[in-house]
């Protein structure tokens, strides 16, 4: 393939970029991006560990989060234990951002070091910082680079030894921070994509923005930026807020567009390397749960929009969610993959998003392959608020999880249960989807607010999709976690609109006594989606949950669920899940919601048919690779009161 | 004074600084329990606290906004407890702000875990925290 490379450029440029985008494919045994590979489906053909010996899988190494070299030169280097990195293997070494976010290069078999990424000065400033989600590779010829953002910058990072590009950005960095209003530091907590020679940043400049909360509704647009994988330059900026004149702008009345922002894609991107398109999923806008000041569809916000990795141009786009309310992100990766439909192959993409709905789409120009409907939805009882009328709500498949509450949703396995849930969720609003949230009374009698389900950390979230090229099945990972949606009259100096949610989204998450789930499981599932007819195939619980509490376990109960995030990993024939963590933010309270154990399910039944318990709970997608004729799958783990770590699984 | 009782006194000091001596060597010398920070050095840390972590812990400490964690109470005493007080130290240095770690100046950490201390009830001293390697000898303690 590299001889073949060499003589295209020779002959022409413009085939030669052809070749590179097809030499960047995985060898068969890698892992080349942190979602498998850039159609994101988390899936490797791999067959070593197979459901008849996957009983025999024991760890083989262990790394930790950082390496001890790094902790040696930087004695309080003390990283947080939410290490969410997905490593990658290529020809042959193991990258992983560390739980700094520094990149660590180390043997597939053993765990060794064999380089880490030194901080860019060396102080304790430089060295601080927090994992990332995943990296991406490039190659052309000999030149092996690995792609990382880290706090404001974009790095690329030679995959021999660490160290950086000088004539790449400025000294082998390039800075990601935007200017211009309401801007601050760049933060992201996923990673680039290169498609051809370039890379896509997403992310997020936003200051004092309140796409997450907040009494503010100033803020700025988290554009999506290109850059020339060689250099590091600047190549194309892709407006995530039309501005005036562009196509968009008038879907934000009073000239909103102007001061709103936020609607980062910041969860992972995928690519067609063959069609030169990356798939943006944008979020919700500034001021998620009150859009009084910015009537209308308010685009790009939980919208995938398709955009000409050359160019930057949107080739096509389609909105999820008009006028958002609820922060109904657009959630895990944008999922590629072909079905077939009706007897025809439909090039896919496949979206979820917070709200629990899969969009499917057809990849080459945005068009839903099942109808998607506008329907009614009930209308808002804020003053001055412009809920959107109507909804897309697709025909098929299924939700993957629970949408809208009500009293028939609750736990109700004993009556004690029962009758707690139903005090516990008196004090609020109920309804279906798209209710709007409501006023918080000033009465400790009146309603406190409305009680929704998904709620703002969503049913989905990064974790959520993964995708079988080989059966054409989608596996939605998802946990039930209703939340609560208040909105007060603005009463702080800093707010800049008339009505806003409490400081610190009040008590977002109602809690039982002892810790119990008030609604009824699973609190966390697997929802395998047959693709090829737009069916749910199987659903399974995806964890013990609470089922060994002193009120369930006399019933004997079989999994209940995790309220958390754990990412899955297909292979040949199994699908690989662990019981996610206390460390990851956004996820249930107490011992229930999470758990130590790792386990392999029958991926076209989803039966358990192993399982274990790992030193800790995963705190990133688990991945696998080939090293010398055998199969590893290597996941982070962590907790509050466990350091982060990497664990490696072999059979003996 | 009888020289037996001189000799008594001297032993008695040796003694003394012998396991002072060993305290230091072996481990923790002080807890939280012990004023280990001043009122002035509390009232700096709040004024960063304001600047820098309140839009997410908040005023209250309670935490909240992006799932940020709670800063007093008994589950963050209870996380705390037992391990030396450098450990909060090195992780609010390591780790926050969390969209920018790494911002934090030494002294500035050095303040805020004074004022963190002050709001989970832990009593002022005379003296400041001046460096990091003091903490490593003071033992984060709860009175329970």
């Amino acid at each position: 393939m590299r001889r073949s490379l060499l003589l295209c450029v020779m002959i022409a440029p413009a085939i030669a970029l052809t070749v590179a985008s097809a030499a960047q494919s995985e060898k068969p045994g890698e892992w080349a991006y942190y979602g498998g590979d850039k159609s994101f489906n988390r899936y490797s053909p791999l067959a070593q560990i197979s459901r008849d010996n996957v009983k025999n899988l024991q760890i083989v190494w262990r790394r930790p989060g950082v390496d001890p070299s790094l902790k040696q030169k930087f004695p309080d280097l003390n990283p947080s234990h939410y290490y969410n990195a997905t490593p990658i293997m290529v020809d042959g070494v193991a990258y992983t951002p560390n739980a700094v976010g520094l990149l660590e290069a180390f043997n597939p078999a053993t765990g060794k070091t064999i380089w880490v990424q030194q901080p860019f000065e060396p102080t304790m400033k430089e060295a601080s910082g927090r994992s990332m989600r995943g990296i991406d590779s490039w190659r052309s010829g000999s030149d092996l680079r690995l792609l990382l953002v880290r706090g404001n910058y974009l790095y690329a990072v030679n995959a021999k030894d660490g160290s950086l590009y000088p004539a790449f950005g400025e000294k082998g960095r390039v800075d990601l921070r935007m200017t211009g209003p309401f801007t601050g530091r760049f933060h992201w907590s996923s990673g680039p994509i290169v498609v051809g020679d370039v890379v896509v940043v997403a992310g997020s400049s936003a200051a004092n923005g309140a796409g997450d909360g907040g009494f503010v509704k100033e803020s700025s647009p988290d554009d999506v930026r290109g850059y020339d994988v060689h250099t590091g330059k600047l190549l194309w900026t892709f407006d995530a807020v039309p501005k005036p004149g562009e196509p968009g702008y008038d879907t934000w009345g009073n000239d909103s567009a102007k001061t709103a922002g936020n609607l980062s894609a910041w969860c992972p991107l995928s690519g067609d390397e063959k069609l030169g398109l990356v798939y943006l999923p944008f979020s919700a806008p500034t001021s998620s749960y009150y859009g009084g000041w910015r009537p209308g569809n308010n685009l790009y916000s939980d919208t995938l929009v398709a955009v000409d990795v050359q160019t930057g141009k949107m080739k096509w786009y389609y909105q999820m969610i008009h006028h958002d309310l609820w922060e109904y992100d657009n959630i895990g990766p944008p999922v590629l993959g072909q079905i077939n439909v009706d007897g025809k192959h439909v090039e896919a993409v496949m979206q979820a998003n917070k709200n629990a709905f899969l969009y499917v789409l057809d990849r080459t120009n945005g068009k839903p392959v099942w109808p998607i409907k506008e329907r009614p939805v009930p209308p808002s009882t804020i003053p001055g608020e412009h809920a959107s009328p109507t909804q897309p709500f697709p025909t098929k498949p299924p939700a993957f999880d629970l949408q809208g509450l009500s009293d028939a949703d609750l736990i109700n396995f004993t009556p004690e249960l029962h009758k707690e849930a139903l005090a516990a969720v008196k004090p609020f609003v109920l309804g279906p989807l798209y209710t709007p949230p409501t006023m918080k009374s000033d009465s400790p009698d009146g309603k406190q607010g409305l009680l929704m389900s998904p709620g703002d950390w969503g049913s989905g979230n990064w974790n959520t999709g993964a995708f079988d090229p080989e059966t054409d099945m989608y596996y939605a990972v998802s946990m039930t976690m209703p939340e609560v949606f208040q909105i007060i009259k603005a009463n702080d100096a800093k707010a800049t609109m008339p009505y806003n949610e409490p400081e610190g989204r009040g008590y977002s998450t109602i809690k039982m006594p002892n810790d119990m789930p008030y609604t009824k499981p699973p609190y966390g599932r697997i929802t395998a989606i047959n693709m090829d007819r737009g069916e749910i195939a199987w659903m399974s619980a995806d964890g013990d949950g609470p089922r060994n509490s002193p009120e369930l376990k006399p019933l004997n109960l079989p999994m209940l669920g995790v309220m958390s995030r754990p990412a899955p990993l297909i292979t040949k024939t199994l699908l690989f899940l662990g019981e996610g963590s206390d460390a990851i933010i956004g996820s249930g309270k107490g011992p229930y919601a999470w758990g130590k154990k790792f386990r392999a399910y029958d991926k076209a039944t989803g039966k358990v048919i192993w399982e274990t318990e790992l030193p800790s709970g995963t705190t990133g997608g688990p991945m696998t690779y080939t090293y010398q004729g055998k199969q590893y799958i290597v996941v982070a783990v962590g907790s509050k009161h466990d350091a982060p770590e990497l664990v490696a699984l072999a059979l003996p | 004074m009888s020289k037996w009782k001189s000799l008594e006194l001297w032993g008695l000091l040796v003694c003394f600084v012998s396991v002072a001596v060993l305290a230091k060597s072996a481990g923790p010398e002080a807890t939280t329990q012990d004023g280990v920070y001043s009122q002035a050095q509390a009232d700096e840390g709040k004024k960063t606290y304001g600047e820098k972590c309140s839009s997410c812990h908040l005023e209250s400490l309670e935490g909240g906004v992006n799932e940020s964690p709670a800063l007093k109470g008994d589950e963050f005493i209870s996380h705390w407890n037992g391990k030396p007080l450098r450990a909060l130290y090195s992780r609010i240095l390591s780790t926050m702000p969390v969209n920018d770690p790494g911002s934090l100046e030494e002294k500035e950490t050095l303040d805020l875990v004074a004022y963190i201390l002050e709001r989970n009830g832990f009593p002022a001293g005379k003296t400041e925290m001046t460096k990091p390697e003091d903490l490593s000898n003071i033992q984060f303690k709860s009175k329970k």
